[in-house]
């Protein structure tokens, strides 16, 4: 089934709804079923006020509740993994406003045949803002009236391999990260993968365009060709997305290339055969949802559909029911869940590998005389993630990373107090610094601290003398 | 006993004097076991009309007391319109308890006597939860405290974030039972403020090209844990205003917010409560001070009130600016600021009851009437008029950080609540508010139908339902937020062919509901001060048949019909 598009003179001809009947006779379907309220919108973040199933107020449900009165008293929570239906790395969260997040970060590789005419090395590591850097100037993204990096990514034959969907609103995710302010991330293990690349129909058709004919035409006869025909010989070539036919066109009546110069060069960057990566090559563009499900079905899951059964309803209503198995998007097959649990078993340990993990890393001590020492203390961060992320600068939800220093009894400090606190250790080595004046007897022996909540704690003795 | 009971039954049939009455003087404050023994004194002078029961325990122990007050031989309480009142959620803002108090004992001295009260208690019912934030209000009269402390719940927050948690509060240095104020002596040009020339007792700023021998060093402490600061840590600060459900928003954004919406009991007793007595329509928390009705919501960003809701709002409060003289009807996020989680939001948003927030008292002490009230003025009112009561004089002290200062001020008990001799007139005023709530609670009456009968066994109904009072039998908000069901008409004796909502009787235009005639839905309910006609084609016999209106926050009324 899809949707009728008015756009295209199409009317609905059908009503779709999930199996069931009238029974309180008011109209509507299943509209009062069992149960009630769902955990997953029962969260305080982006909390929809006007959703029966978001519960009477936020934190209303024992589940949501249970859930939280565990996480406020266990601040050492350094990066929570939601495995719920939405999946965060396919799809970049937008947040309650669905502000776009920045895929600029993104790391993406650069296809041979783009490679060559942008001046990227092929097939080297780039983020998409370096990519978006060289190509938002090229005259073909301005003739577009700019580029977006969501451009970029497509053009680079990029997107998801699957739809991720965005977390609910008043869900545990958003929570997370927004008021308890957590790394959080929300997976959904598995989906339904986009539909598997169909061969590009090239040469399909006789009077197709191919390579080799296009060597041998005349600039007129590229004049001449249907723009149609030109643009599916380009996509048919995997040539890049911004070579239009009208800019072939030009090219060739400029004089500048004659088409045997052209597929010359198609041939050199790799264009004239299958190079794309599949998903770009399908021919068709960007799958939807339901042909994914069709294909997949088709191709392993046979029983995930079940036939078109015409059925009278009690009130007389002729209707029939069948359609996709609702569990078949959320529930894999026994060898596919065992794959996905350990591609996601094996992505948490290297996750957690990454986590902030603070030590000591120097200790100086320096007698300035009258019995008073000047002691320094850094304290690094060795993980790879910082101690705190950007957002929990800001909610101040964590206690800061606090380097302290403790006295014998006898011992005092010059000035100051015996707490240096810092909001934010960077990763991979950043540090945070103290100084403390101590009065103190010779021999003394003095502790200095580096205390988190989420990142460990580290201590380390040094005799003053 | 049973014999007791039976003559105590009897003797509430009229509800007169009663002997065990309590008769509470209304010229002080009331610490929390004396208010709760006033409630069992009341509940005992007047069983089956006055019910208290704790809606469950608080963050540090004590109980959510409730107080039920209704005519119980006109129905029960839950079938009944309620206003709702409140008082100490924020536990320094004291005489709320006082005020709900007065209230109570205004409506079951005078039930019998004067008719709006008797009218308020045989078909409304008035919830009082006179302590809200309890175990703070029982601190701020037990322990040494400051007119704004203690505030909020009795929930140990680590305010300066250093891992330890309310380590560093204000300190009684004096051992005087109060929590006052230091200053300090400092040399000529080290200092910010001079003595005020009139009143040794007052500090008053230097001018810019002056030179300044005092420091104000702040509320009476110590910096207890070595940290360098003094009082930055000290009990508290979740606000209970601050964490409900509706419109909630974490503490980075609210001070005062808690972890997740009615993290502690103190609101979510009441909230789980309320959530079960959507019969409230009326919700009025009593706080201090500037003399303010307040309107939610409690943030510019939230969404606006719905004109039909705002038209009921401004109607009570324009009225309540003339019952409260000096009192203006505002909203409170542009007056007060934003705000976000506050109780008041949560009942209008998820009860759907009219509520506002009430500040008590306003500066009494404007001698000369320039509307502006100076410190000499205060001073002069604590000399003349309570003979000094008010303020503890400057002492020398030898603190451990500041060396001499001296320590002194103004008592926890003075400001925010207005001196005894004062307070009566407030609470009346007050009280007298709630009742004119009270007043206009959705009024419904079912008027004399039309019938016609359009052939034999077939008659068509129209059947006026009127709200003669502001309220609306249901609110905007409730349809807005699909907070509870809606109105629900039903006809029974008679099979209903078709029903619905007239939208003009002369020119017979019906809205008709298309599934399920039997059950009319009405949509909106009845409005404040109008008449909604109600449409039922039903298939009979001549003789009676019984027409239901039945509304949530209207409660259950029934008709007979005569079929010709």
């Amino acid at each position: 089934m899809r949707r009728a598009d008015p756009l295209k003179g199409e009317k609905g001809k059908f009503k779709l709804m999930a199996e069931g009947i009238d029974d309180d006779k008011d109209g509507l379907y299943n509209e009062d079923p069992a149960g009630g309220y769902r955990p997953d919108r029962n969260f305080a973040h982006a909390w929809n006020e006007a959703d029966p199933e978001s519960g009477p107020w936020p934190s209303a449900q024992p589940e949501s509740r249970a859930i939280m009165d565990f996480l406020v008293k266990h601040r050492n929570v350094a990066m929570a993994v939601v495995f719920g239906p939405a999946n965060n790395l396919l799809e970049m969260p937008r947040g309650s406003a669905g502000r776009s997040g920045d895929i600029g970060s993104m790391k993406v590789t650069v296809p041979r045949n783009i490679a060559n005419f942008t001046g990227l090395e092929a097939n080297k590591e780039y983020t998409v803002d370096e990519v978006y850097e060289v190509l938002k100037d090229s005259p073909v993204a301005r003739a577009q009236g700019g580029l977006t990096k969501e451009a970029v990514v497509q053009l680079l034959g990029g997107g998801p391999a699957r739809s991720g969907g965005q977390s609910a609103p008043g869900g545990l995710q958003n929570w997370l990260y927004y008021q308890y302010s957590t790394m959080a991330i929300e997976l959904d293990v598995w989906g339904i993968p986009k539909k598997a690349a169909a061969k590009a129909p090239a040469g399909a058709a006789g009077d197709a365009l191919t390579l080799d004919k296009f060597e041998k035409m005349s600039a007129a006869e590229v004049a001449a060709l249907d723009d149609e025909k030109l643009g599916a010989f380009l996509k048919n070539i995997n040539a890049p997305a911004m070579a239009s036919a009208a800019m072939i066109k030009q090219g060739v009546a400029s004089g500048r290339m004659t088409p045997a110069q052209m597929a010359g060069m198609i041939r050199s960057q790799g264009g004239g055969g299958a190079a794309r990566p599949a998903a770009a090559a399908a021919g068709g563009g960007p799958t939807t949802p339901d042909e994914d499900t069709i294909a997949f079905i088709d191709a392993s899951a046979k029983d995930g559909i079940v036939a078109w059964t015409p059925v009278t309803l009690p009130d007389g209503t002729k209707a029939e029911v069948g359609g996709v198995d609702p569990f078949l998007a959320v529930a894999p097959n026994e060898s596919e869940l065992k794959k996905a649990a350990d591609v996601h078993a094996d992505a948490l340990i290297f996750m957690a590998g990454k986590l902030a993990e603070v030590a000591i890393a120097d200790v100086q001590v320096k007698a300035l005389g009258s019995g008073v020492y000047e002691v320094s203390a850094t304290a690094a961060n060795n993980g790879f993630l910082p101690t705190a992320t950007r957002l929990q600068v800001r909610t101040r939800s964590y206690l800061p990373a606090r380097l302290t220093i403790t006295l014998p009894s006898g011992a005092s400090l010059v000035q100051g107090n015996n707490r240096s606190s810092n909001e934010r250790i960077t990763g991979s080595g950043g540090t945070t610094k103290a100084t403390w004046m101590v009065n103190a007897a010779p021999g003394s022996r003095i502790t200095v601290s580096i205390l988190t909540q989420n990142a460990g704690e580290d201590r380390r003795e040094v005799v003053l003398q | 006993m049973m014999r007791s009971i039976l003559a105590c039954l009897l003797c509430c049939a009229i509800l007169s004097a009663q002997t065990q009455a309590p008769d509470p003087k209304w010229d002080r404050l009331y610490p929390n076991a004396e208010v709760l023994q006033l409630m069992r004194d009341y509940e005992k002078a007047y069983p089956g009309w006055v019910k208290l029961e704790s809606l469950g325990k608080t963050s540090a122990g004590g109980d959510t007391w409730l107080l039920t007050i209704t005519n119980p031989k006109t129905g029960a309480a839950e079938t009944k319109p309620a206003v709702y009142i409140d008082g100490s959620t924020h536990a320094n803002e004291i005489q709320g308890t006082e005020t709900t108090l007065y209230t109570v004992n205004f409506v079951l001295k005078n039930y019998g006597k004067l008719p709006r009260v008797t009218e308020f208690l045989d078909r409304a019912t008035l919830y009082v939860i006179p302590m809200m934030n309890v175990d703070s209000r029982e601190r701020w009269f037990t322990q040494a405290s400051t007119p704004n402390f203690p505030r909020t719940l009795p929930v140990p927050i680590d305010d300066d974030r250093d891992g330890l948690f309310d380590e560093d509060g204000f300190d009684d240095l004096d051992g005087d039972g109060e929590i006052t104020m230091m200053r300090k002596k400092v040399a000529l040009g080290q200092g910010t403020h001079k003595l005020d020339p009139k009143d040794s007792r007052l500090l008053v700023p230097v001018r810019a090209d002056e030179l300044g021998d005092y420091i104000m060093l702040g509320t009476e402490g110590i910096d207890n844990d070595g940290d360098g600061q003094v009082n930055e840590d000290p009990y508290g600060y979740v606000d209970p205003n601050r964490v409900c459900g509706d419109g909630f928003q974490p503490r980075y954004v609210q001070a005062g917010a808690s972890e997740y919406p009615l993290q502690y009991p103190e609101a979510r007793n009441i909230a789980e409560w309320m959530g079960s007595h959507l019969n409230v329509n009326v919700v009025m928390s009593y706080h201090n001070f500037g003399k303010l009705i307040l309107r939610m919501p409690g943030a510019r960003s939230q969404k606006p009130m719905s004109q039909v809701d705002l038209r009921v709002h401004d109607f009570l409060g324009k009225e309540g600016e003339k019952m409260l003289p000096g009192y203006r009807y505002v909203w409170v996020a542009p007056v007060l600021g934003d705000s976000y989680g506050s109780s008041a939001d949560h009942t209008y948003g998820r009860v759907g009851a009219f509520s506002v927030g009430i500040e008590l008292n306003a500066p009494q002490q404007d001698f000369n009437g320039d509307k502006n009230v100076s410190p000499e003025e205060v001073m002069k009112f604590n000399d003349e008029l309570t003979q000094g009561r008010m303020f503890v004089n400057w002492k020398a002290f030898q603190h451990p950080q500041y060396g001499e200062i001296e320590i002194g001020g103004f008592k926890h008990d003075t400001g925010r609540p207005p001196e005894g001799f004062l307070s009566v007139e407030e609470y009346h005023r007050n009280a007298m508010y709630v009742i004119y709530h009270g007043y206009h609670l959705p009024h419904l009456k079912i008027e004399d139908p039309t019938v016609v009968k359009v052939k034999n066994g077939l008659y068509r109904l129209h059947i006026p339902v009127l709200n003669d009072r502001m309220i609306p039998s249901v609110a905007g908000i409730v349809q807005q937020n699909k907070i509870h069901r809606q109105d629900l008409a039903t006809i029974s004796g008679a099979k209903v062919l078709s029903s619905g909502i007239v939208e003009d009787p002369y020119l017979n235009k019906v809205r008709l509901q298309e599934h399920r005639p039997e059950r009319l839905f009405v949509s909106g309910g009845v409005d404040g001060a109008s008449t909604k006609t109600l449409m039922f084609l039903i298939e009979g016999v001549p003789g009676k048949v019984t027409f239901t209106y039945d509304s949530i926050k209207a409660g259950k009324l029934s008709k007979e019909i005569l079929l010709p």
